[in-house]
């Protein structure tokens, strides 16, 4: 008994240990057929795809913009979703926001597709928008800055603080310096709300 | 059901859900292991206490900007351990008074340190994902991945290695030591191994629903196997089942992980108590 008690524990932990294993397997580096994603997610920790697999026709058809003016490779870009936050449940979702605040140099340049709550702020002069995710208990949120390509008025053109939004727009930071310490801030550059 | 199946392989790609299942799965069989123990000393209420003293030194941690704050919870909460397992019969403050004076006391410096410094914009959020470990599991960095398994293992390897010493311990410690078993050394190595545990787990439940972790695998084992082998083995076997089984309900249907694992726990308790009834089992 004491032997299968330990052959037990031992093939326990070396199957949860195993699940640590790095992305170095072809299983894990290419998408089922089977799903229905034609979007991988990004792997923060690990190896991200060079090449995002191609949409399918039907879906890139959601994402395309109504009455925009968005240039054309701007657009282009847009039309492929990287990391498609709308899919994913709330846990998902705010585990992954957390993942691309806590490493966002593995995103910079994804196009993000997120849903959540609208939120502005005027800061040291200049208005600020975001999307703001909540997790599963609504205590904690987590939010990404958004720049709009269109030139918009606020408020006329905006929606209500609070109301749910859509955006899709390309990741990226930049750096501001506060009385000599420097922080880095991270936005979602050429958004539309979708 | 294929839907759910296409869901989890999307899901599987994710490196943190990875890392959260590979953690849930070696904390719950570590808190599994001594949560028989614990529950046959009549000390379930202590891990209680002792997380709410690690929930204060995580406080503590985050007040100083700590990025990696364990190992000074670790060190707190080992200390709280040996200090209320060491209080003998002749403590002015005994038993259940001291467990619940450091308990609550913890947990209001605790709170107190973090809204007098203010770590962060977001105080009630990080004081509600510490307490009821909404989504800690699934923000592991690989830093506390590593640590928590390189824990598990040792807490593992020392109730392995200790086993028989722990029963005797468990079980009469009068008796034991009459025979000549240390029983303060082995009290002692207890109440450092509850104290890791409880840090671990503090990741995947929160510090609120840890004595849930500790406690109701060891109670639905005990419905229906009678030897101290039987049940620890089915303690560890459900407790990894229902951590799974939550952690996966939780990412599918967005729901708070640590109360979802602790709800999986409840459903299965009254499962085996049914299933201890029909077969007679023991009542513990």
């Amino acid at each position: 008994m004491k032997k299968a008690i330990i052959i037990l524990l031992a093939l326990t932990m070396f199957l949860s240990l195993a699940a640590c294993g790095s992305s170095g397997s072809p299983k894990e580096a290419s998408v089922p057929a089977a799903s229905p994603s034609p979007i991988a997610p990004i792997q923060p920790s690990e190896t991200i795809p060079s090449a995002t697999p191609e949409p399918k026709p039907e879906e890139t058809a959601v994402l395309e913009p109504v009455q925009t003016e968005v240039p054309t490779q701007e657009k282009k870009a847009q039309d492929t979703v990287d990391v498609d936050l709308t899919r994913l449940s709330s846990t998902m979702v705010y585990s992954e926001v957390y993942a691309m605040m806590y490493e966002p140099e593995q995103y910079i340049g994804k196009t993000v597709k997120m849903h959540g709550l609208f939120a502005t702020q005027e800061y040291n002069g200049t208005r600020l928008y975001a999307c703001i995710v909540q997790d599963a208990t609504a205590c904690c949120a987590q939010g990404l800055e958004f720049e709009m390509a269109e030139d918009l008025v606020y408020p006329d053109d905006y929606p209500e603080p609070g109301a749910e939004i859509t955006v899709v727009g390309t990741f990226d930071s930049y750096k501001e310096e506060v009385d000599g310490n420097y922080y880095i801030y991270l936005v979602l550059r050429n958004a539309r709300m979708v | 059901m294929t839907a759910i199946l296409e869901k989890l392989a999307l899901y599987w790609q994710y490196p943190f859900v990875r890392y959260a299942l590979a953690v849930g799965v070696l904390i719950s069989l570590c808190s599994s292991l001594l949560g028989v123990t614990l529950v046959l000393k009549r000390f379930s209420f202590i891990g209680d206490g002792l997380s709410h003293v690690a929930f204060g030194a995580m406080a503590i941690g985050s007040v100083l900007h700590l990025t990696n704050d364990m190992p000074l919870v670790l060190l707190i909460t080992i200390l709280s351990a040996i200090l209320l397992l060491s209080t003998g019969q002749n403590a002015k403050i005994k038993g259940d008074a001291a467990v619940a004076m450091i308990s609550v006391g913890a947990l209001a410096i605790g709170y107190l340190l973090m809204n007098l410094f203010t770590p962060s914009g977001n105080l009630s959020g990080d004081v509600c994902s510490t307490l009821f470990g909404s989504t800690s599991i699934l923000t592991l960095t690989k830093t506390e991945v590593r640590l928590c398994a390189a824990l598990s293992v040792l807490v593992v390897a020392a109730f392995v290695f200790f086993y028989h010493k722990v029963f005797a311990v468990t079980f009469d410690e009068s008796f034991a030591a009459a025979t000549g078993v240390k029983t303060k050394v082995y009290n002692f190595i207890i109440a450092v191994i509850i104290a890791v545990i409880i840090v671990l787990a503090m990741n995947l439940v929160g510090s609120l629903l840890i004595s849930a972790l500790v406690i109701f695998p060891a109670l639905s084992a005990m419905r229906v196997f009678k030897s101290f082998r039987s049940v620890t083995v089915c303690s560890a076997i459900l407790s990894i089942f229902c951590s799974l089984l939550g952690i996966l309900i939780s990412i599918l249907a967005g729901t708070p992980v640590g109360s979802t694992i602790v709800a999986v726990d409840i459903v299965l308790f009254f499962v085996f108590s049914a299933f201890g009834t029909i077969i007679g089992g023991v009542h513990a």
